[in-house]
């Protein structure tokens, strides 16, 4: 108990706790946050998009389906062109978006100077594509069947945001990664260098003359750093719904299931960490910092294209992002559990092992 | 019946040997001083004897508990005070010792009544609150000091705790050390300087290569290599004084060895055994000389480590 609250008190006092619990945080959850709101503010931004088409080289049935199609898009305000080289002129020119060409099946775009409408309207075109190439493939094969297709269908019946709760925004993903980052880094770094740290302040050698047992000096030191990542973890949480309007689950026990998960995460990291600092002679951040970063980067921590398939799978900020996103966006807990029953076994072994090679280590 | 054994002790380090076959034992209540160069054993001798370290064969025992055997039962009997600061930095002094006296039971009103005598005591209860970090080197020693001694340990080990303090905050150490002997504690204190073992120990060990040179009292010490001691009085001699005479007579006084005699100072080599030598200055006065100065010299610790090493500490 002592050596746990010297823990809590001195983590509390040094600066660097300012730095983790607050700042750190505090700047992700700020930077991110409005970095990305300002790409949810640019769909709204883009308001209607005025396109001239033609479809001069098209059959009658795809002109026909292309036309109904870009008439009844909501955002697209379409004119057909009179005189293909002056829609071309008037995209230069920015009076109009795109001068979109239908030559058989294939669309061509071209395209204007706003590169944000530019990307709207390829998935706009690309998904009408994809359609039509599936209606084409179902005609070949069996006419019948498209007569039972239902034409009469609106767009309300392809998207359903019935159930997912919360009106979702992409800090929600991003506080999930942050967090996921900040026990990485934060937690798993200073519990490694905990061991290190006292024996560079000769503290160590002190603590342990006296009559208290060196595994539960060990552990009072482990809990005293989970306090750490609890403090971490609910900052994190606090900043990112109170500066950036984040949700995370929309019930209550959700909620508390990614707690526990953050939480045996934090305990694993942190027995983690401890057996890494006991087990290696130089100062575990280095070797636990370019680890923690390689995992999170082929995680897609920082960026989503860094994913590789077959490998990225296998990572555990990967592993937890997923899960956190799962329960979080759509109330799967399954891999939560998996998650938190996993941490939990792999912090027993850590502790297990941690203390094995703690009480039988000379630090003279 | 002594409070520290230490019996034939040996320590290797690979190849080396730190420790080579030492013995001597520590009275309860007694100062005792390890006394010896950089690398001689010192600290390997104190790891032993705070159970930071075991030996490689020999026994160690404190207050009759085997330092390996009943490692946990040596360990709430004893306090130390090691050579480099060992102290939390952001924490402020009286947390400090607050939680090294804890981890020895001390709870509640009786942890925080100990802590606040042991600041007292180092002349720190003023800087209660002030944190380790902004400490100066002497206060940062004394705290250590404090560390080690908040919850009353029977024996307290400090191994060279003066080291790189300002002469008022040794000062300020050594009259804590005796201090804390006065009310019963037993001290074994390593230091390289001559000067405070002289001061504050009541029996000393004189060890080089890991080896015991000489044990004993400083008296015990310094009567290992030489028997005698050095008095010089410097007078004036009126003119036509016989100072032949005056030597003769003075050489035939108890314990002197001899006499001689340059310009106006007289050189006696007595016995070091007596201790009393107001004869002597009775016999100059009796010649109606006046004395203009009396020096006793004997020889230090520093020769008698060279005299028994054959080098000098540092």
């Amino acid at each position: 108990m002592q050596v746990f609250l010297k823990q809590v008190r001195e983590f509390l006092r040094a600066p660097a706790a300012v730095f983790n619990c607050v700042i750190m945080p505090a700047m992700l959850v700020l930077m991110l946050g409005t970095f990305l709101q300002q790409l949810d503010y640019s769909d709204y931004e883009i308001g209607d998009i005025s396109i001239h088409y033609s479809t001069e080289d098209a059959d009658m049935f795809n002109a026909m389906a292309f036309e109904q199609f870009i008439t009844r898009a909501d955002m697209i305000s379409a004119e057909k062109s009179l005189d293909p080289d002056l829609s071309r002129k008037m995209t230069e020119k920015g009076e109009i978006s795109a001068f979109v060409t239908l030559n058989g099946s294939d669309i061509e775009i071209y395209a204007g100077a706003n590169g944000v409408i530019n990307r709207a309207l390829n998935a706009v075109f690309n998904s009408y594509q994809q359609v039509s190439a599936m209606y084409v493939s179902i005609a070949k094969e069996d006419p019948a069947a498209l007569s039972v297709i239902d034409f009469t269908a609106g767009e309300d019946d392809f998207v359903k945001h019935e159930g997912l709760g919360a009106t979702r925004s992409m800090i929600d993903y991003y506080a999930v990664a942050i967090l996921v980052m900040m026990l990485f880094f934060s937690i798993a770094i200073s519990s490694g260098d905990a061991i290190h740290t006292e024996q560079s302040q000769n503290t160590l050698v002190r603590t342990l003359v006296t009559p208290k047992r060196r595994v539960s000096v060990l552990i009072s030191m482990m809990l005293g750093k989970l306090i750490e990542a609890v403090i971490i973890i609910f900052s994190t949480m606090v900043f990112s719904v109170l500066l950036c309007g984040a949700s995370y689950c929309d019930n209550i026990w959700g909620n508390l299931l990614l707690i526990l998960m953050y939480f045996s995460v934090s305990l694993a990291l942190t027995a983690v960490g401890f057996f890494i600092g006991l087990l290696i002679k130089v100062p575990a951040p280095a070797v636990i910092l370019p680890i923690s970063w390689s995992m999170l980067f082929f995680s897609g921590s920082f960026s989503k294209p860094t994913i590789i398939e077959g490998f990225s799978e296998y990572l555990p900020p990967y592993i937890i992002q997923q899960a956190s996103f799962s329960l979080t966006l759509f109330g799967d807990s399954s891999g939560a559990i998996m998650v938190t029953v996993v941490c939990f076994a792999v912090s027993a072994v850590c502790v297990m092992l941690a203390t094995l090679i703690f009480s039988k280590k000379k630090y003279v | 019946m002594s409070f520290v054994k230490v019996e034939k002790l040996i320590k290797n380090y690979g190849s080396f040997c730190a420790v080579d076959c030492l013995c001597f034992e520590v009275g309860k209540g007694e100062i005792f001083g390890l006394l010896g160069p950089n690398g001689a054993g010192k600290s390997t001798t104190i790891n032993v004897i705070t159970t930071i370290d075991e030996p490689d064969s020999g026994k160690v025992s404190v207050n009759g508990y085997d330092t390996v055997k009943q490692r946990s039962e040596v360990r709430k009997i004893i306090g130390i005070v090691p050579q480099d600061i060992a102290l939390y930095p952001y924490l402020s002094a009286v947390e400090n010792v607050k939680f090294f006296a804890s981890l020895y039971g001390l709870k509640g009103k009786q942890l925080e009544e100990s802590a606040m005598r042991a600041l007292e005591f180092t002349g720190l209860s003023e800087y209660a609150k002030l944190k380790a970090k902004k400490m100066s080197g002497g206060m940062k020693r004394r705290l250590n000091i404090a560390c080690g001694i908040a919850h009353h340990p029977e024996l307290i080990v400090m191994d060279e705790p003066t080291v790189g303090v300002d002469a008022q905050s040794r000062e300020h150490i050594l009259n804590s050390i005796k201090l804390l002997r006065d009310k019963g504690a037993t001290i074994i204190y390593t230091s390289h300087y001559m000067h405070e073992v002289e001061e504050i120990c009541d029996r000393m060990a004189i060890i080089d290569h890991g080896r015991m040179a000489a044990q004993g009292s400083e008296q015990e010490l310094v009567s290992m290599i030489t028997d005698s001691k050095t008095i010089l009085i410097t007078t004036r001699f009126p003119s036509g004084f016989d100072v032949d005479e005056f030597v003769k007579k003075l050489k035939l006084l108890p314990d002197v060895n001899s006499v001689s005699c340059q310009d106006n100072t007289v050189k006696l080599d007595v016995r070091l055994a007596g201790t009393d030598f107001a004869y002597i200055i009775d016999e100059v006065r009796k010649y109606g000389l006046p004395l203009r100065a009396v020096q006793s010299t004997v020889p230090d610790l520093d020769a008698v480590f060279l005299a028994l090493t054959g080098h000098e500490l540092r």
